[in-house]
């Protein structure tokens, strides 16, 4: 197994993305992590906060249609993710704090399709109150959410860290 | 930018939050007596680009700082305590700007703000205009001996020290971890709303109107909010990184544009009459589409920071 | 580990206290503007 994810830190991509000085190797790449962030965690949180009562004006069915982008966003940083795991690949894969994060992304992903289908879909949304089960589900994604940029964050503190984005 | 032009820059923007907030504080005044709705919107915007002008104007004053520290005749003193009463004035300045903001955006949908909006505004900026001239005054005396009283003050009388601030986040482990990820979040909270408020703008979710997405606005601000405060932090734990950074200075740029552009989606008529299925005239479109384009600029200039401007 | 705690809860705590502020002047504007 390390000789595989070993493999991946060595190869002419990774070793690219890691030790060019071009702005679009290793800056760009957390750049753009950093921009799915925004997009999906913001996302995800004005839906959960609608859900939660606030801002009531705005019809929850047609919030549906901001879910494509959130869903962009979320691809952006699967991708943006995948370079950033291969560029330090044999340290993230033993440190307990990249797998609490894939957790939490776990967990907002199926939290996400959950509210999708029992919040969203339900007909009668726009005519009555959520019920507590969806309001759960939506305070439910935000911690997941916040659980995710928490320990990706920590990412670069705890655990010996290649290139570290810290900026102390 | 050299540390003598960003001490220009401080020396050319501190007569905003001092004279020009002096003289939206009269015109504030007169709106309240003359119960005139239009001045006091007018008020309400000067005081919100006087606390964005102010974000600048505090981050320049380390640069100048910089510049002058070591000369003779110049008293570190002197420049501590005007810091230190500068940092207490700013976060007023802020807090201001902000309940400003919010009366704005009341104003906008109810035709009136609630009225201890108009109320906290009055006692703020009074305090924040105290202030303000308070530290303007510590401020002059650094570089203008011939009218100074006293001796030199002493820093000790300093409510809220940057020393301290930064002693704290300094040898805490985990404090700087944490406000970075809260930084994070505000960021994401920002954008969020941003990116929803300026998708309905550019023609998606036509059906809603426009008004219904102005509700959300004030999540965006808190977002905001949370961003300045942890950013100020930032600036004051470690100012080296940050007083000669480009990429530091072009991110406030992006902000400053971008606070513009939010005070058009708050305040104007051409968004807020975009009802249910109504296509945006091509202007707000074009503000729709450089507010999307400002913020992540705003984004990519904080996250190139260790790599342009080179300073970490 | 304890780093990673004391981040977690400060964060919570701060989040906390801002999504609470948030959420009353959101309501004190009322359910339908």
């Amino acid at each position: 197994m390390m000789d595989f994810l070993s493999g991946l830190e060595q190869s002419g991509f990774a070793t690219w993305v890691r030790e060019s000085n071009s702005l679009f190797a290793y800056p760009s790449v957390l750049f753009l992590h950093t921009v799915g962030m925004g997009f999906v965690a913001g996302i995800s949180a004005l839906i959960d906060l609608r859900i939660l009562g606030c801002a009531p004006e705005v019809p929850l069915s047609d919030m549906r249609r901001v879910l494509p982008y959130m869903w962009a966003g979320f691809w952006l940083n699967a991708a943006t993710g995948i370079v950033l795991f291969t560029v330090d690949a044999t340290t993230k894969a033993v440190s307990p704090v990249f797998y609490v994060k894939m957790a939490f992304i776990a967990m907002a992903v199926v939290v996400a399709w959950l509210i999708k289908s029992q919040v969203l879909r339900d007909g009668l949304l726009n005519k009555r109150p959520i019920d507590s089960n969806g309001k759960i589900l939506a305070f439910v994604s935000i911690l997941c959410w916040m659980g995710a940029i928490t320990a990706g964050r920590l990412l670069a503190y705890i655990g010996p860290g290649v290139v570290s984005s810290g900026g102390k | 930018m050299s540390l003598a032009n960003l001490a220009h820059l401080h020396l050319l923007l501190n007569h905003f939050p001092t004279i020009g907030f002096g003289i939206a504080l009269g015109l504030f005044f007169v709106s309240l007596a003359g119960k005139s709705d239009d001045l006091k919107r007018a008020s309400l915007v000067i005081f919100l680009v006087i606390a964005l002008l102010a974000i600048p104007l505090y981050m320049s004053g380390k640069a100048a700082e910089q510049a002058i520290a070591g000369r003779p005749g110049v008293s570190e003193t002197l420049m501590e305590t005007h810091q230190d009463a500068a940092l207490l004035a700013f976060v007023f300045m802020e807090i201001t700007g902000l309940i400003a903001w919010l009366a704005l955006w009341q104003f906008r949908r109810f035709s009136h703000p609630a009225r201890w909006n108009l109320s906290a505004v009055l006692v703020l900026s009074i305090v924040t205009f105290g202030l303000m001239a308070r530290a303007a005054n510590i401020g002059g005396e650094i570089r203008h001996p011939e009218i100074t009283s006293e001796g030199t003050v002493d820093s000790d009388t300093e409510w809220l020290k940057s020393a301290s601030i930064a002693s704290f986040i300094n040898t805490t482990a985990w404090a700087w971890p944490a406000i970075e990820t809260l930084h994070f979040i505000g960021l994401s909270l920002l954008l969020g709303v941003a990116f929803v408020v300026n998708l309905r703008v550019l023609g998606v979710v036509k059906n809603v109107s426009f008004a219904a997405f102005h509700r959300m606005l004030p999540w965006g601000v808190l977002g905001f909010g949370v961003n300045l405060a942890t950013g100020v932090l930032f600036f004051i734990t470690v100012p080296e990184q940050y007083t000669q950074n480009i990429a530091l200075h072009l991110k406030m740029v992006l902000i400053l544009l971008a606070g513009v552009n939010v005070l058009y989606f708050t305040v104007f008529d051409e968004p807020w009459a975009l009802g249910p299925g109504d296509d945006a005239p091509l202007k707000a479109k074009i503000i729709a589409a450089s507010t999307l384009v400002l913020w992540i600029g705003v984004i990519y200039f904080g996250r190139m920071m260790p790599f342009i401007g080179g300073s970490f | 580990m304890a780093l990673a705690v004391a981040v977690t809860i400060s964060v919570l705590v701060v989040t906390a206290i801002v999504g609470v502020i948030g959420y009353l002047i959101d309501k004190s504007h009322g359910p339908n503007s």
